[in-house]
């Protein structure tokens, strides 16, 4: 192996990520290990382009496993709530509403308070609760996408439109995320504290 | 009653058992890499051996690092009783499986 490959690093950014999705006491040796296989297995077979691309994804499969069961929770509130109003609309749409709120928010916020306790990192928890709303919402917008391609008769195009039309099928699960976050942050900061006890200087 | 273990635990115990005192995060990565003959995610044999530690199947201790992972320190597993009892269940449970088939009874069907 040549000493260019001993000194190459991957991505700042994944590393910097990564580290903030594995537990805090797992840190060193989790980007040890890919840092090594980085540099004596991949980048000397692959070239420096794709072994890049290799840690990301090792990264992104690390942010999956720490948030798709959130994710695909929140997904399906999302899409039967979805589906309800396109299938099933009310004469008002306060009740669901509230539903749907109180559940994304305590999906964002089950999110950022387990993150931060799984990683026993403030960072760790927020950032679990942004890329669980991101997830979520990749998958609602593919479902409803499906939906809409197989019932989109003029009754069905009727009741989306009374329940906020195309744009809150498609940009609000983005949207939320924003939102979700805060409750995600809030979450993390009590998540993070309850690993704490009283070695308040660690945080 | 003893821990089940799935078919990837158990690669993931096996690399330990065969790694002996070098068994760390990487070297059991490639370990399963090889016996699985496939590629395995570094997320998955991480996962896999945080699960087994909170199983208590196996321990963990950090030693030093070297030079190629940035000095990094190596996170080395050793099997527990529990582990090695999971282990021997798993052994007997796809032995009592396999008990009265015949060789031949796959011959010429693969």
């Amino acid at each position: 192996m040549s000493n260019a490959h001993h000194d190459a690093t991957p991505p700042a950014w994944a590393e910097g990520l990564l580290r903030f999705v594995v537990r805090r006491d797992h840190r060193d040796s989790i980007s040890g290990d890919l840092l090594e296989e980085y540099r004596e297995r991949i980048l000397p077979s692959r070239g420096a382009a794709s072994a890049d691309r290799w840690y990301v994804r090792q990264m992104v499969g690390y942010l999956w496993r720490a948030t798709w069961v959130w994710a695909v929770v929140f997904a399906a509130a999302a899409l039967l709530r979805d589906a309800l109003d396109r299938f099933d609309p009310p004469q008002s749409y306060y009740l669901r509403s509230l539903v749907t709120t109180w559940v994304a928010i305590a999906l964002f916020a089950s999110a950022g308070f387990f993150g931060a306790r799984r990683t026993r990192s403030f960072v760790g928890g927020v950032l679990a609760g942004c890329v669980m709303g991101l997830i979520a919402a990749v998958i609602t917008v593919t479902a409803s996408t499906v939906m809409l391609a197989i019932a989109h008769d003029p009754a069905t195009m009727d009741a989306i439109a009374r329940g906020g039309g195309l744009d809150e099928t498609f940009i609000l699960p983005f949207v939320i995320v924003v939102p979700g976050t805060v409750f995600a942050t809030i979450a993390a900061a009590f998540g993070r504290l309850s690993t704490l006890g009283w070695r308040l200087d660690s945080i | 009653m003893a821990d089940t273990l799935g078919t990837f635990e158990q690669a993931v115990l096996l690399a330990i058992l065969r790694l002996g005192d070098d068994a760390y995060g990487r070297a059991i990565m490639t370990d399963v890499r090889e016996r699985l003959d496939r590629e395995v995610a570094a997320g998955a044999v991480h996962a896999t051996l945080e699960r087994l530690e909170q199983k208590r199947l196996v321990h963990s201790k950090l030693e030093a690092g070297t030079p190629i992972r940035g000095g990094r320190a190596r996170r080395y597993y050793r099997l527990q009783p529990a582990g090695a009892r999971a282990l021997e269940n798993a052994r007997h449970a796809v032995n009592a499986l396999w008990r009265g088939i015949p060789r031949r009874l796959l011959e010429g069907m693969s």
